[in-house]
């Protein structure tokens, strides 16, 4: 199972609180393919009663399933976990493409747009019907990272929007769509009316980036405090939201 | 005046520590802390790791 996902960006990490030595040991009758941290003390945090007890975390951190590993109801949500996570980072997974496509693919992996184009052009001769649907595949990818970042925008999360579009006009530096997410970030950020918006997203990502950092009740009282500055604005939501994050957050 | 020894059961568990309660889903996933690693880890804390999906399983030899 994990051979299939960790292509796709799982990471997958095993957390026990004894000791690497006793690890090893029970290492050399039965090897463990995966990462194994060691004399790990956050079981406390988490809550562990009983293990095993595993956790999957979103890409923004947040817990979104816990349970027996075993019961594999996890596995089901994977594959829109893992769409959402890449789509929200500068990298794009193009999955399986003919060899033709190699260069092109790992290119994209690695969030480098420009280079990934080329690649897919200079294999035009020989697999013109991959290197199109391929193409076809990265400008889809474009827009629905345009529309994520208008969704954003909707929500009144200004801030996270055009630092989004930052990153990806990063990625597609050189392209094409460089020009598409930067002239929707000029349009936003020079606009008045969201200056407002955009000061005060900034202090709702701050206050989520310290409830991360473990100072939970710092950010909620950031929170409760944005939440009546931003009461009756786009932003409300998103900030009652991360209030109820960061209060549920230990 | 003698204790009833009835109560004493329920003095020693409130005397006890109590186990955390579980964590919930939609709470911020507290950081990991643990001491050293075995099989090369893609990060070895959730901070370096974030962006990516993680699945994270509490585990013992016995």
């Amino acid at each position: 199972m994990f051979e299939e996902f960790e292509p796709q960006g799982l990471a997958l990490l095993a957390l026990t609180d004894e000791s690497s030595g006793v690890i090893e040991r029970f290492m050399e009758h039965s090897p463990m393919p995966y990462p194994i941290g060691c004399g790990d003390k956050s079981g406390r945090a988490y809550g562990v009663s009983g293990i095993p007890h595993a956790f999957l975390i979103d890409y923004k951190g947040e817990v979104v399933w816990h349970g027996h590993p075993a019961g594999h109801e996890w596995v089901a949500m994977l594959p829109k976990l893992l769409a959402e996570a890449v789509d929200a980072g500068p990298t794009w997974e193009p999955g399986d493409r003919p060899e033709s496509l190699a260069k092109a693919a790992d290119a994209a992996r690695a969030g480098k747009m420009k280079d990934a184009i080329k690649a897919a052009e200079r294999a035009k001769a020989s697999d013109p019907s991959a290197v199109e649907t391929f193409l076809s595949d990265l400008e889809a990818c474009v827009v629905r990272r345009v529309d994520r970042a208008k969704m954003l925008a909707e929500g009144g999360c200004y801030y996270e929007a055009t630092e989004y579009l930052k990153l990806q006009a990063t990625a597609f530096k050189g392209t094409p769509h460089q020009g598409t997410f930067d002239d929707l970030r000029v349009e936003w950020v020079g606009s008045k009316e969201n200056k407002k918006l955009l000061a005060l997203d900034k202090k709702r990502m701050k206050a989520n980036d310290d409830a991360r950092k473990g100072k939970a009740d710092k950010a909620k009282k950031a929170l409760a405090k944005l939440a009546k500055e931003v009461a009756g604005t786009p932003l409300e939501q998103a900030v009652l939201d991360d209030l109820d994050r960061a209060a549920k957050t230990r | 005046m003698k204790t009833p020894l009835l109560l004493f059961p329920l003095l020693l568990s409130a005397l006890a520590p109590t186990a955390p309660a579980q964590l919930e889903a939609g709470t911020w996933a507290p950081e990991i802390e643990a001491r050293d690693w075995l099989n090369k880890p893609p990060g070895t804390s959730l901070a370096d790791l974030r962006g990516r999906v993680v699945f994270l399983e509490f585990w013992a030899t016995w």
